[in-house]
């Protein structure tokens, strides 16, 4: 029997460090002995950068658009430490539809058995934060990824889109789509980050995955164009990323989130502006409960 | 949209492209896959088997994009597709259509024109997403970009130069022939029409629309927006009517045109009794069989919003026909029902008919078979019997059900070629007359 391979997808808002933890995630997965694959589902394409030091990779599309038939051995790159590195690519910024772009990439993949011939153990799909049109909603559906993670701050839009992923991870939830594992809870700098991240997911019936500290190795690493885990192996984040590869790979339970409705999510963003407002003010000292 | 059971219409390109092959010399250019251009000719050749005209069905040019022009924007398909275009085809107008995917996508049509436009041939582009709107929606916003991008607004009128609008070129299945004989009538009048569809015309005629005094649009809901967008910009008056079919129907048109523009009315009356005349003189040769057949008939009327009151009206008012039902079959605003209803309201029938807005050819027949008295018990009912349905060719269920006649007059018409048959005006009332009479008895 085929071994079963694990594919998990990532979401999160743009900007929010998600290609930074998906490529540090790859990076431990990959030093825990595992065949990892990234597979980038953002037009930027510079998901995997940090695991190619810094260089961009020919895109599927790209090579789409030069021939109606590609091999998925011209677009796949092997990064640090063996980690396959795939990216899906996309139109000029104003044109065209992302969206199917990221359609056509990734069935064009699931066609071709790529995994299976690379005998790969776990796929990691790195996915443009909202989930704006269909087509960025694919890898959460049709089998693709089985589980999906989010990468969030504590800030309010951050939570904004993570609950929208979430509103797409119940539509697709009774229909074979994938099931939300958990909050990846990124830039834990402040105090209340952690409080609000917690309530959101308490809220949603979702888990903390992990917690993931601001943390300047992090940008030190990837202004050298590589992974905290390549270039600074013995630091304090590495370590957090081993642990956050060490959950993921042995995940195996997720499940159907309760997402928010837009009235109750501004309701809620709304207290806890209220509560931050009054603990700088000195009424009320963080860590008492709202 | 609603789910429609066999819809008596296509999409807004649907109507778009049948009108551009309508018009004089004109080149359509499809932005948008390969299925558009061809299941779109197949949709409109129903109006009475249209064919291509100009250039239309599989002569359209259609930049065909595939799925990495859309992943990646079809700009470059489409101006490959225009340069193309300029170089083989011959035409005095060039213009663009979107699709839906295009639309979707957004690609930059007015941006590509800029690009490649040439000044000795002219190029027009109009936003034709399927998804905006019907065929009848097509045509409407069609005239209306006719007049923003390519007509010359002109501050002198001609007197007694119309434009006639309403009637779309194969979802009107007699299109050409009705406008040809209203364009005859008005010449009896002293007024000259740009119909822009039928065969005298030329670019010329599109280009003079601005010079025009006023435009008479055939139909309540298409036209009339693009008649008030025109007004605004070209200061041409509009007379929002009816099209007519037969000898009252068309005298109180032509009376009414004669008003806007203020016609000699005895050059008029002249003339109109001239018509008059000659019709009754035919109708008097009809009039033995007429009264040796059982002629009379009740009749079931199934048009879209333009035709299918003026049909009626004939019907009751120039034959004597009981018209039980009128089945409106496009899909309507309210906004627009209220504007029929108000000129059903108007219209003096001897027995009024029951006026029903439905889309769907099964319950077209369900509605019937539902409502009328026969068919809901065996007790002693005044039958609807004999009965004619003047409708489209898929209605020959009903007319079977109803054991009658069916006279296809509205679109899809399948079982006749449309050429230059019409049915308005006296010679388009004498004509209809004809195919009810031979419809009865071409059995013999």
């Amino acid at each position: 029997m085929a071994k079963k391979i694990k594919q998990v997808a990532i979401y999160g808002k743009g900007g929010i460090g998600k290609s930074t933890t998906t490529s540090n995630l790859s990076a431990a997965l990959s030093k825990m002995g595992l065949k990892v694959m990234q597979f980038g589902c953002d037009p930027k394409s510079d998901s995997t950068n940090t695991l190619r030091d810094g260089k961009y990779i020919p895109t599927v599309l790209d090579s789409l658009r030069e021939k109606t038939v590609i091999k998925a051995q011209d677009v796949i790159f092997k990064g640090f430490n063996g980690i396959y590195c795939v990216e899906a690519g996309g139109p000029a910024p104003g044109v065209g539809c992302a969206g199917r772009g990221i359609i056509t990439a990734v069935e064009l993949f699931k066609q071709q058995r790529v995994f299976e011939e690379l005998d790969i153990d776990i796929v990691i799909y790195d996915v443009l934060g909202d989930v704006v049109c269909g087509g960025f909603a694919v890898p959460i559906r049709e089998g693709i990824a089985e589980h999906v993670f989010t990468v969030s701050s504590a800030d309010f839009m951050s939570i904004y889109a993570s609950n929208n992923l979430f509103k797409g991870i119940s539509k697709y939830s009774s229909s074979g789509g994938a099931l939300l594992g958990g909050v990846i809870a990124n830039s834990m700098g402040t105090p209340y980050s952690r409080e609000i991240i917690d309530d959101f997911a308490a809220k949603t019936h979702t888990q903390i995955i992990e917690y993931v500290p601001r943390s300047v190795t992090v940008t030190q690493s990837e202004l050298q164009g590589k992974t905290t885990i390549e270039a600074a192996p013995e630091s304090v984040q590495a370590g957090i990323y081993r642990s956050l590869a060490a959950k993921i790979a042995s995940h195996e339970k997720s499940n159907s989130p309760s997402p928010m409705e837009i009235t109750q999510l501004r309701e809620w963003a709304a207290k806890w502006g209220d509560y931050l407002l009054a603990a700088e003010q000195g009424k009320v000292s963080i860590g008492a409960s709202i | 949209m609603a789910y429609i059971e066999r819809p008596r219409f296509s999409c807004m390109l649907g109507g778009v492209l049948a009108t551009l092959s309508a018009l004089p010399r004109t080149i359509p250019i499809i932005h948008g896959a390969q299925g558009c251009g061809g299941n779109l000719s197949a949709a409109y050749s129903l109006g009475g088997y249209l064919g291509a005209g100009y250039c239309g069905n599989s002569g359209v040019p259609s930049s065909n994009i595939g799925e990495s022009d859309i992943i990646f924007g079809g700009g470059e398909k489409l101006i490959r597709e225009i340069n193309s275009t300029f170089e083989v085809m011959d035409g005095d107008l060039y213009v663009v259509t979107t699709t839906c995917m295009t639309d979707i996508i957004g690609d930059d049509i007015k941006g590509i024109l800029n690009e490649v436009g040439q000044k000795d041939k002219p190029i027009l582009f109009i936003d034709t997403g399927g998804f905006k709107g019907n065929s009848y929606y097509g045509y409407t916003k069609l005239i209306q970009e006719l007049f923003a991008q390519y007509i010359p607004q002109k501050n002198t009128k001609q007197n007694n130069l119309v434009n006639i609008f309403g009637l779309v070129p194969g979802y009107d299945p007699y299109f050409r022939g009705d406008l040809e004989e209203l364009k005859r009538i008005l010449e009896l009048v002293g007024v000259e029409a740009n119909t822009f569809f039928t065969h005298d015309q030329t670019q010329q005629n599109i280009l003079r629309a601005g010079e025009a005094s006023l435009n008479i649009v055939l139909s309540r809901v298409y036209g009339p927006e693009a008649a008030i967008a025109v007004k605004d910009t070209h200061g041409i008056d509009y007379l929002i009517t009816d099209l007519p079919i037969g000898n009252l129907a068309t005298v109180g048109f032509v009376w009414q045109v004669a008003e806007k523009l203020g016609l000699d009315r005895e050059k008029v009356s002249k003339a109109l009794y001239q018509e008059t005349d000659s019709y009754f003189k035919y109708i008097d040769r009809a009039t033995d069989l007429i009264a040796d057949t059982d002629f009379q008939n009740y009749a079931v009327v199934i048009a879209n919003a333009t035709e299918a009151l003026p049909y009626a009206k004939y019907l009751d008012n120039e034959i004597g026909w009981i018209t039980g039902y009128i089945f409106i079959t496009d899909e309507l605003t309210e906004e627009q029902k209220n504007a029929i209803r108000q000129v059903f309201d108007d219209i003096e029938f001897s027995i009024r008919p029951e006026l029903v807005f439905e889309t769907d050819t099964y319950r077209i027949q369900q509605y019937i078979e539902q409502n009328n008295p026969q068919f809901k018990s065996d007790a002693y009912y005044e039958t609807f019997s004999p009965a004619f349905v003047l409708g489209s060719t898929i209605d020959r269920k009903l007319a079977e059900v109803l054991n009658g006649g069916l006279l296809s007059i509205s679109f899809p018409v399948i079982n006749r070629i449309i050429l230059a048959k019409g049915y308005a005006g006296f010679k388009g009332g004498l004509n209809l007359l004809e195919d009810l009479i031979t419809g009865q008895i071409s059995g013999r």
